[in-house]
């Protein structure tokens, strides 16, 4: 055979091999460039989501109560959707084939959305008359139809406890905040409230903790907001103004946090001195003020030595009824029986440990119940999943530990895709995107500091902590929620403002929050440092006034499962 | 003609046939796979700070080694945008009268090393934006082979590249 012939019998052999392997190859490079867009896709609709949520509840002081916050979750779920939708090409009805989960995990428990079995299933009502209704047995249970997307009902961070006369549970938090009921020494008790380190309070002859870890804690304070009220719309019938309300002018006034509802008391147009709500521009005057809400307003906020005062009763009590419960007293939730653990050191003892420590041995346990609810729970969930238009098998996977650390320290938002076709394989993921604005609770990193110069400061900002005489500037500090822009009437507007008449909003400081500065660490360094010195630099004056803003920003915060600590 | 004269030029062809194509299509693929390697690491690097609002030097050095283990070497440039949600903040190309304009600055690759080498971290809050883009420095050998019977002139010859950027979800702060 000549030569040539050859070299044409080898292009004949080679070419369509190249032309395949080239062919395969770009579908391979295909589907995984598909499965990147998808997950970068899937974190910014999550993250769509948060914002959602974020702008929804920020602004609301109740955002916190379960009815408003069902809204805002289902509201934050058609956003996820909505932005998943827009970048990808699937419907919301076919998309949700494929998102066996959408967590919502709360400060005290977590919502689940997803597919849930919304029929009474072999169910009688009855009366004192009788069978009323009766509702039959459901053959077909899978019945695909009966099945709806949802909100599935809220489950707490809770854990059974059991040992001689107590059998109990406690309902934990993202943060110090626990809630316990059950029996108690044989008597029933339900009881709320933060645990702290009791030894690390310092208690005045009246019972009332004035210091905590060497930080001084101020007696009183002066809350006040800028508001601007909303102009009134006065038809031409419209005779008097109803005697519930007042005109107000724009301006600072001076506020009050009073059974859970934020009053405010200033002067109206009329010059007359008025308490009143205030609710989206609009001002509800309390005709006639009870005389302890003006007494609560001449005692000022004494809410940061309240929280600790109450604390500090809340962690005796905790201390001396609970103390020794360990890990080897934990029960099954329904049937009270024993788990594999064997570890008695105590888990609630507030003498020896320091409960806000992230290695306490609190919350430690803290963080394996939170893990725990949420494992079990979501497993089921998803497992249990059935979607008529995959052949996926739907199944929990792994969370990696530094997720799990967002999640046992945020309110997050965890979203799951699986079994989304994308060429020759099936798109599998999550995401976790914590919440870091939120009213759901105040962490340590969530208070802002303000100094005369019109600036707003991280506790940790290395320019408060390496300079004294800066920290003496220091004129007040809140959640930073509040330091969000407000919207009323079209017009914009900040709560926090320096100047009453320039109104010049509190500008964000370069060092520590425009710019995240990571000098000083604010748990080790700032908030639990009991020797008030870094490096050299005295943090007295600002731990001081950073723990009395955190304190009373905790107290002030409205919560719904609270039974108070009343000992 | 005579008859070797075609069989030079059939040898010359059959060089080219059964040893440069079949070279310059593996080159073509395995840049294609380096492509893929880049594009897919620097996707889980900006996402990695996107979701947890922090650029370390761990995730910084191991994208940089992910990006070694395609064989070639490669330019890192890195852009963080961090707002500025400052009200009032004057400058020329906002408008200064509208409260709480929304703006950026920006720090570049320089400057977020010598940041990364100084700390070992860099903590980006909510709303920062970042993003990071990839390009190869040497000759690939799909290049040069190519380069062997074409040249493409200009700046921008790369053969491999990888970008990607977004906002910031979360506060970098420790927690």
């Amino acid at each position: 055979m000549k030569f040539q012939y050859l070299a044409v019998i080898f292009v004949i052999i080679i070419m369509p091999i190249a032309l395949v392997m080239n062919f395969y190859t770009q579908a391979q490079i295909d589907v995984i460039n598909k499965q990147t867009t998808y997950m970068a896709k899937l974190n910014d609709a999550t993250y769509d989501a948060v914002k959602a949520f974020q702008l929804n509840t920020t602004n609301s002081y109740y955002s916190s109560i379960s009815d408003s916050k069902i809204r805002d979750i289902e509201a934050s779920i058609n956003t996820f959707y909505n932005s998943l939708t827009s970048s990808i090409n699937y419907t919301k009805l076919e998309l949700q084939e494929y998102v066996p989960a959408i967590v919502y995990t709360l400060y005290d428990g977590y919502y689940i959305y997803g597919k849930r079995y919304n029929v009474y299933d072999n169910v009688e009502i009855n009366d004192s008359t009788g069978v009323v209704e009766q509702i039959e047995i459901d053959t077909q249970l899978n019945d695909v139809n009966r099945y709806e997307y949802g909100l599935k009902p809220f489950v707490y961070y809770s854990c059974r406890y059991k040992k001689g006369n107590d059998d109990f549970v406690v309902n934990f938090t993202l943060d110090n905040f626990i809630s316990i009921y059950g029996k108690i020494n044989g008597n029933y008790e339900s009881k709320s409230g933060y645990l702290i380190n009791i030894n690390d309070c310092t208690v005045n002859s009246s019972g009332v903790v004035t210091a905590y870890k060497d930080a001084n804690l101020s007696a009183t304070e002066n809350l006040s907001e800028y508001l601007i009220f909303a102009e009134k719309a006065t038809s031409e019938g419209e005779e008097s103004i109803p005697s519930s309300t007042s005109d107000f002018n724009n301006g600072e006034y001076i506020y009050i946090v009073y059974n859970s509802q934020k009053i405010y008391r200033g002067k109206d147009k009329g010059g007359e001195e008025r308490y009143f709500w205030f609710n989206q521009g609009e001002a509800t005057v309390l005709a006639a003020p009870a005389e302890e809400l003006v007494q609560a307003f001449e005692n000022k906020t004494q809410s940061a030595r309240q929280y600790y005062t109450d604390a500090y009763n809340f962690s005796i009590w905790v201390n001396n009824n609970i103390g020794s419960i360990g890990q080897i007293n934990i029960r099954l939730a329904n049937t009270a029986e024993p788990l594999e653990f064997i570890a008695t050191e105590p888990i609630f003892e507030t003498s020896n440990q320091d409960p806000e420590d992230p290695s306490s041995t609190f919350n430690q346990h803290r963080i394996a119940v939170i893990k725990n609810a949420i494992k079990t729970n979501l497993m089921a969930a998803i497992n249990s999943y059935n979607s008529n238009s995959s052949a996926t098998e739907f199944a929990l996977p792994e969370l990696s530990e530094e997720e799990w650390d967002k999640v046992v320290n945020n309110v997050c938002v965890i979203a799951f895709v699986q079994g989304l076709p994308i060429g020759g394989k099936y798109f599998n993921s999550y995401t976790v995107i914590p919440n870091d604005k939120n009213n759901e609770f105040v962490d340590v990193d969530s208070v802002y500091i303000l100094t005369s110069d019109g600036q707003y400061h991280m506790p940790n900002c290395p320019e408060l902590v390496e300079n004294t005489s800066y920290q003496d500037d220091i004129v007040g500090g809140y959640i930073n929620t509040s330091f969000s822009r407000q919207t009323s009437d079209g017009k914009y507007y900040y709560k926090h403002v320096q100047d009453r008449n320039v109104r010049s909003p509190y500008t964000a400081c370069y060092h520590c929050i425009v710019n995240a500065s990571e000098k000083y660490d604010l748990n080790d360094d700032i908030f639990l440092n009991e020797s008030n010195t870094i490096e050299g630099h005295n943090i007295k004056v600002l731990r001081d006034k950073f723990l009395t803003y955190l304190s009373r920003e905790k107290y002030n915060l409205y919560k719904t499962t609270s039974y108070g600590a009343n000992t | 003609m005579s008859d070797s004269f075609i069989t030079i030029i059939a040898i010359f062809l059959a060089a080219i046939l059964m040893f440069i194509f079949p070279l310059m299509s593996m080159a073509d693929r395995t840049d294609d796979i380096s492509q893929l390697a880049v594009q897919t690491a620097t996707t889980e690097f900006v996402d990695k700070v996107r979701t947890t609002g922090r650029l370390t030097l761990d995730d910084y050095d191991q994208f940089v080694s992910t990006l070694a283990s395609t064989g070639n070497s490669y330019d890192i440039e890195m852009t963080i945008y961090h707002l500025d949600e400052n009200p009032g903040v004057k400058v020329t190309q906002a408008d200064i009268t509208k409260v709480g304009e929304n703006l950026y600055y920006n720090e570049y690759t320089t400057q977020i090393n010598e940041k990364l080498d100084e700390s070992g971290r860099i903590n980006l809050k909510e709303g920062d934006m970042f993003s990071a883009t990839v390009k190869n420095t040497n000759r690939t050998i799909a290049e040069l082979l190519r380069g062997f019977f074409y040249s493409v002139t200009g700046n921008d010859t790369y053969q491999v590249a990888g970008q990607h950027g977004g906002t910031v979800a979360v506060n970098g702060s420790s927690k």
